[in-house]
């Protein structure tokens, strides 16, 4: 028989669980192509041209990776204190429309003043975003899973309405669309490759932060003791909704700040909002499992898994939601994967015990 | 027809083939060293006569119907030498072949053997860890030995024994074997009867009607001696009724094998009782029975042979009516253990006041009402109480984790701003919950982590908001050293101890932070009788050092000899706590049951105010 037995994951399979999920997606995706019909031959040399093939296919990674940085690590923070937001997209959103509004309101007011108070601005939209549902977590006891995957509902709709965008332009279909910004906001006078790469260097230091943070100081201890066990931790006296309620603001500040300087254009390259980055950071959370660190190999690997899919779809003529196909089977692999490292699997055979001359009349085990 | 010609089997000589000649089962040989403890003392009748069992008549009065024991013992038959020899043709309905588990390294029963008879209770008494319920788990199909058969029976005699599918539920249940586990597995919110339908219902034959299995419910209630309200929710019930329920949805299933996994663990003296005298009436009948438990007590009220184990192995099988209490104590425990005798101290100042305190209720737990409590330093106030009846909520009130929605709380006399943990241990309430895993220990971080959880903030471990990792580790070591912990790994992380590892973790936690109030909610549960001795001459050295020690413990041995005074919780009410001498097992395990005197007397006067 096999038997299933728990047993706490080692360290090298807690690393190889995430790879073999996202190496599954990315096996998964072009055969998911295949069976729908269309050519799916030679899929990976497309998917990797498309992701790393060419001086503008990397950049089109890298620019999605900072962002995606962002969005992986502010889900990751709040599922590590067992907050379940599934709202970084709309707190992205949220923070990108923050942006928006501000520079068509202070169109006379001079650009500096604009940048700061629009980057302030966005952030301080995706707290409140999140912090708002967890209190209603704390106080009411209302589901915090449901009010943020609604409040994504409500950003969108708002960043619809202010842009005057048709509303399905830029709904998640896959379809990632890009609009301009309101010619009122001042666009940065640096090159693409250079905000790219202010981008990802933003977006790693965070991450490398939250890391020291989680790792060696008493706040981190105390995430990890709420995300360890809440009971356990209000009984030894740690302020838990307090806490979460922190953490919640923190996360939903950095998808908001994601949003803005998105729109800002200072990190991401294009200078647009695309929707998605921030369904896909739950994507990146599970991918990365408890390590604020592995956010940026991860964040690298689904924005490469997006580049080259979005290729793929178009080698293939197939519709660009085959992206968002490949971001579920991450949000599938990843959790599968991590729950099946965490158990070993033994092939068991009963061996009888030797005959060791049973008497006469007694039961022999071969009896049938 | 099988019955009539084979003589009561429980009549018969348990295991009359002598193995080992020369075990003689007194006081001295019962220190047996791990190497001897590999062979099953079966022992011979007339080596265990120096000295008449004496334990039985202490139980006597435990056994609401003395008649009850096994019937007919003047017809036992002298064992003929074929029998003597093992080579009798009445085999045995059940045989265990050599089981081995190993769980980890250690193994949680090694080569294992035994053979139950038609219509026999046998009791497999141990202590805690010593594999009862692996043996359990493997009878019913949850797990599977690594090395060893099960064989089943026939009730045809000629036709030849089968041997068990192991690790499969449904397959031991086509064998014959019916379990009653530990956790009862019933749903809460339906009523007895809907949960004993819901494993009658076949999916062939959904017309078995409700009506029928009520007639036949409440004949086999009548024949076995249970009482229990079938139409109420199961969760209104308390821990006896609750066995009561199990046991009729497995034996209105006509099983010829019942195994039961500690059935009286949260039971009172008196429940425990009526289910043994349910199980006499089953075996008479021809049902097989094997039950667990770690209760020499229980053990010689229930059974026809007992069983002892110790870490995993079978050190004795013995008839109960030639064994008693003293015996198997020794048997169980392998080495002599003091008991603990604290004398009396006078009380000081009050630690801690409850008056009238309502409570909301904490998970499965009912919530409390109108109870008030006072513990003083220098005192041990003992809380009795059959599990889930109000004991995890107190705990939360008296840790500040849940704030009372009427009534006061007083810690030194003074009210605390608010009912927070934080504020409450720092006032210096210690506390080790009933489930640690649940409630007291963050899995994923080290020993050494989960050791310092209560006291993080403290200038000790941190340096500038950054965490002394050294520090912590050093605490840890010294914490483990000077408590008994015995946990040679200070970054395993926690999950992977064993539960009496856990409870000793934790209690070491406790008593390190010299709490002024020691608040045990099973302080012992999961620990084997040295350490339990050790736990309880802990406690009573922190009384003796002027903490006060509130006990919630539902043994109530260990109530009676440790407590100054002892209060009973029944459904969130608590009795006016009274001079344990004021007690004997019989009153308390009555007011446990919610039947005593003391406890209406209570109950009136709370209505009252």
């Amino acid at each position: 028989m096999i038997r299933f037995e728990k047993r706490g994951a080692p360290l090298a399979l807690e690393i190889a669980a995430p790879v073999l999920a996202g190496l599954a997606a990315a096996v998964l995706t072009p055969a998911t192509l295949a069976l729908l019909g269309y050519p799916a031959r030679s899929a990976f040399a497309v998917m990797a041209s498309g992701a790393f093939g060419s001086g503008a296919a990397l950049s089109a990674t890298f620019a999605m990776a900072a962002p995606l940085m962002l969005t992986g690590l502010a889900s990751l923070l709040s599922f590590s204190v067992r907050l379940n937001n599934l709202g970084a997209e709309g707190q992205l959103l949220g923070g990108a429309l923050a942006v928006i509004l501000l520079g068509t309101v202070m169109a006379r007011v001079p650009a500096p003043l604009v940048i700061i108070i629009a980057t302030l601005a966005g952030p301080l939209v995706g707290a409140l975003m999140l912090a708002g549902p967890v209190a209603m977590k704390a106080r009411l006891g209302t589901d915090e899973t449901v009010a943020t995957l609604l409040l994504n509902m409500i950003a969108l709709i708002g960043i619809a309405a202010a842009t005057g965008t048709a509303l399905a332009a830029i709904a998640p279909t896959g379809a990632q669309q890009t609009f301009a910004l309101p010619a009122a906001l001042p666009s940065s006078g640096l090159g693409m490759t250079a905000r790219i790469a202010i981008g990802l260097m933003i977006a790693c230091l965070v991450c490398i932060a939250a890391m020291a943070v989680t790792r060696y100081t008493v706040t981190g201890f105390v995430l990890r003791a709420i995300g360890g066990n809440p009971t356990a931790a209000r009984f030894a006296g740690i302020p838990v909704d307090r806490i979460q309620l922190t953490v919640g603001a923190v996360s939903g500040a950095l998808a908001g700040f994601a949003g803005a300087a998105l729109a800002l254009g200072f990190i991401g390259g294009a200078g647009g909002i695309t929707a998605g980055l921030g369904y896909a950071g739950i994507a990146v959370a599970l991918l990365a499992g408890r390590w604020p660190l592995a956010v940026i190999p991860a964040a690298l690997f689904v924005a490469a898994l997006i580049t080259g899919t979005q290729a793929l779809s178009r080698a293939a003529g197939a519709p660009l939601a085959l992206a968002d196909i490949a971001i579920a089977l991450t949000l599938l692999a990843a959790p599968a994967a991590a729950a099946l490292s965490r158990y070993s699997i033994r092939i068991v055979r009963a061996i009888p015990p030797a005959p060791s001359a049973p008497p006469a009349g007694s039961p022999t085990p071969n009896a049938t | 027809m099988d019955a009539a010609r084979e003589p009561p089997s429980s009549a018969t000589p348990a295991t009359p083939a002598v193995t080992s000649p020369d075990v003689v089962l007194d006081q001295e040989a019962a220190f047996w060293d791990d190497s001897g403890a590999a062979w099953a003392a079966s022992v011979d009748p007339a080596a265990a006569a120096p000295g008449p069992p004496v334990a039985l008549d202490q139980q006597a009065p435990l056994i609401s119907d003395a008649e009850t024991a096994p019937a007919a013992p003047a017809e036992q038959p002298a064992p003929s030498l074929k029998e003597a020899l093992g080579l009798e043709d009445a085999p045995a309905i059940l045989k265990l072949d050599g089981l081995t588990r190993h769980r980890g390294d250690a193994p949680a029963i090694e080569d294992f053997d035994l053979d139950v008879r038609r219509g026999e209770i046998v009791v497999l008494l141990g202590d805690n860890g010593s594999g009862k319920t692996t043996l359990v788990n493997i009878l019913s199909g949850d797990d599977a030995a690594d090395l060893g058969l099960i064989l089943i029976g026939a009730a045809n005699r000629r036709r030849a024994p089968r041997r068990l599918r192991q690790g499969s539920r449904a397959a031991a249940r086509r064998a014959g074997i019916g379990t009653v586990r530990r956790q009862p597995a019933l749903a809460g919110t339906l009523t007895g009867l809907q949960n004993i339908a819901i494993g009658a219902r076949s999916l062939l034959r959904p017309t078995l009607s409700r009506r029928a299995l009520r007639t036949k419910l409440s004949e086999l209630m009548r024949r076995l001696g249970l009482q229990v309200e079938l139409d109420v929710p199961v969760a209104t019930l308390s821990g006896g009724e609750r066995i009561q329920i199990e046991l009729l949805k497995t034996a209105q299933q006509n099983f010829p094998i019942l195994v039961l996994d500690e059935p009286t663990a949260a039971l009172t003296p008196q429940e425990s009782a009526v289910l043994f005298k349910a199980l006499r009436t089953l075996a008479e009948a021809g049902t097989t029975i094997v039950l667990t438990s770690r209760r020499p007590d229980d053990a010689l009220a229930a059974g026809d042979r007992i069983v002892v184990l110790r870490e995993g192995r079978k050190v004795a099988d013995l008839r109960a009516r030639q064994c008693d209490q003293a015996t198997l104590t020794a048997l169980l425990a392998g080495r002599a253990v003091a008991r603990v005798a604290p004398t009396p101290r006078s009380a000081e100042h009050a630690v801690v006041e409850l008056s009238l305190v309502d409570a909301p209720s904490m998970s499965e737990d009912p919530p409390l009402a109108q109870l008030s409590l006072v513990v003083r330093a220098g005192e041990i106030i003992g809380i009795a109480g059959t599990p889930l009846n109000g004991q995890s909520t107190l705990v939360s009130v008296l840790t500040g984790l849940i704030t009372p929605t009427a009534g006061q709380i007083r810690l030194f006399g003074r009210n605390p701003r608010r009912s927070d943990p934080a504020l409450f241990l720092r006032a210096g309430i210690g506390k080790v919950q009933g489930d640690c895993r649940r409630d007291a220990l963050v899995p994923g971080m080290s020993v050494a982590e989960n050791l310092v959880l209560e006291c993080i903030g403290d200038v000790r471990f941190t340096n500038q908001g950054l965490l002394d990792g050294r520090a912590i580790r050093e605490h840890a070591a010294r914490v483990i050293a000077r408590h008994g912990v015995g946990c040679p790994d200070l970054d395993a992380p926690v999950e992977t101890l064993s539960p009496a590892r856990v409870r000793k973790l934790v209690l070491g936690r406790m008593f390190d932070s010299k709490p002024h109030l020691v608040l045990v909610h099973d302080a012992t549960r999961s620990l084997d009788l040295a350490e339990r001795a050790e736990v309880h001459r802990r406690l009573i050295a922190e009384r003796d050092d002027g903490a006060a020690v509130l006990m919630i413990s539902d043994d109530v041995e260990e109530l009676l000899t440790l407590s100054d005074y002892v209060g009973v919780l029944h459904r969130g009410r608590l009795s006016v706590p009274q001079p344990a001498g004021a007690f004997d097992r019989q009153t308390l395990g009555l007011m446990m049951g919610g039947h005593g005197s003391l406890a209406q007397d209570w109950s009136g006067w709370g209505g009252g105010v």
